[in-house]
């Protein structure tokens, strides 16, 4: 059993499979050695993420990790789909901030299929959106000098009518 | 709160990964942090020749998570009728069936030449038929299928008949009012009289009663019957300035 320990001093204690599901903590595993009852720290990643994560890992325990180093093209063609299997999408129906937070905790964890749901996610939400829809939806301020933003209107006239 | 710029920007290049060209042009347009992003030299090499191919063999050949097929085959759009041509099944099997603008022309003539051979054979079958047993119109006339005996000659055309139907009309018109002239009208059955004058008066009251169903009381039928019965009513006016009492003796007169 591995105890890993969140940003607000909560402890969780899970099985080793479920929590090599993150290649950080597999590696920190590696690092300090079998028999080690140390919790491991995880700075970034508060209770309520970690707890949703875990439930990720747990779901998706014993499913082959992605190769290291060679994931690259391969892998990239088979998943560059944005399609979501249907457990993963009633997991990541979450709130917009949550969801966020999971894409951190996942980038943090390096827990490649989640980081890819959950960009997977917010790209869904994009898509098929005005200009104006996704400032509302992200709550963008609009930051452009008005110069700046006559050039990119210009630069992107190609797209208005579709 | 947490927003999608404030996440680091690798992971935002990650999601641009997922989106088309449209997409990417309208977030440009949100922040200059996003344009830059989204004009991101190796999100568009990535996009090019990881995403580009992979999106469109997803979009032709993927499957949905049951293993469903996202798009119908060829072959069940063949199936379908959504893909026609000449012969398409056995060629695309082949693998020799090009679909293109000619041979959607192609297909298109020889639908057109095929109709056209079809209705050459049935109106040869039936003009045969005709000639072949000459009496083929009067059988027809004979089941109550042709209404007349003029439309089961062969030798009166079919424009004709209108114009024949009218003259035997007429005919029996004349007919009729001579009938009534000569005063050989007492064939009218339970009116029979020796005298003309006596069968005209039959006639007439055969007329009012059971003649109504048959003869509407109208004035085209009137004259039909009675073609000079103008004139006498126009004598009969003239005479109405003379005298009331003579009129009404006329009239009854001429019902009698």
């Amino acid at each position: 059993m591995i105890v890993l320990k969140t940003s607000d001093n909560e402890t969780f204690t899970v099985e080793r499979d479920v929590a090599e599901r993150s290649v950080l903590i597999k590696n920190m595993l590696d690092d300090i050695g079998e028999n080690s009852e140390q919790a491991i720290p995880l700075p970034n990643v508060n209770s309520s993420v970690l707890k949703k994560v875990l439930e990720y890992c747990e779901h998706h325990r014993g499913e082959p990790l992605p190769a290291a180093d060679a994931d690259t093209s391969q892998d990239d063609t088979r998943k560059r789909t944005t399609d979501i299997s249907e457990w993963d999408q009633k997991f990541i129906t979450v709130d917009q901030e949550m969801l966020f937070e999971i894409i951190l905790a996942a980038n943090y964890l390096d827990i490649k299929s989640l980081l890819d749901v959950g960009c997977k996610t917010v790209a869904n939400m994009i898509k098929g959106k005005t200009p104006e829809e996704i400032r509302k939806l992200f709550n963008i301020v609009n930051d452009f000098t008005p110069e700046e933003e006559a050039q990119i209107k210009k630069e992107n006239e190609w797209a208005e009518d579709r | 709160m947490l927003n999608l710029i404030e996440l680091p920007a690798d992971i935002i290049l990650l999601i641009f990964s997922y989106l088309d060209l449209p997409e990417l042009s309208s977030l440009a347009q949100l922040s200059p942090f996003l344009a830059v992003l989204a004009s991101d030299p190796v999100l568009h090499k990535n996009r090019l020749r990881i995403v580009v191919p992979s999106r469109i063999q997803h979009s032709l050949f993927g499957q949905g998570p049951q293993g469903i097929a996202f798009r119908p085959t060829i072959a069940e759009l063949v199936h379908r009728g959504v893909i026609r041509g000449l012969s398409i099944e056995r060629r695309w099997r082949e693998g020799t069936y090009f679909h293109s603008h000619r041979s959607i022309i192609q297909y298109e003539t020889s639908v057109k030449l095929a109709r056209d051979q079809t209705s050459r054979i049935i109106s040869m079958q039936l003009r045969q038929r005709i000639r072949d047993s000459r009496n083929f119109l009067k059988t027809l006339h004979q089941a109550h299928v042709l209404p007349d005996e003029e439309s089961s000659l062969v030798h009166v055309s079919r424009s004709l008949l209108p114009v024949m139907r009218k003259l035997k009309w007429s005919i029996q018109k004349d007919e009729l009012s001579k009938r009534i002239r000569d005063g050989t009208l007492c064939s009218i059955p339970g009116q029979l009289s020796n005298r003309s004058i006596g069968s005209l008066e039959a006639f007439c009251s055969w007329l009012e009663s059971r003649g109504r169903g048959i003869v509407h009381d109208d004035e085209r039928v009137r004259l039909a019957i009675c073609p000079d019965v103008r004139e006498k009513v126009g004598f009969f006016e003239g005479l109405e300035d003379r005298s009331r009492g003579r009129i009404v003796i006329s009239r009854i007169s001429l019902i009698a």
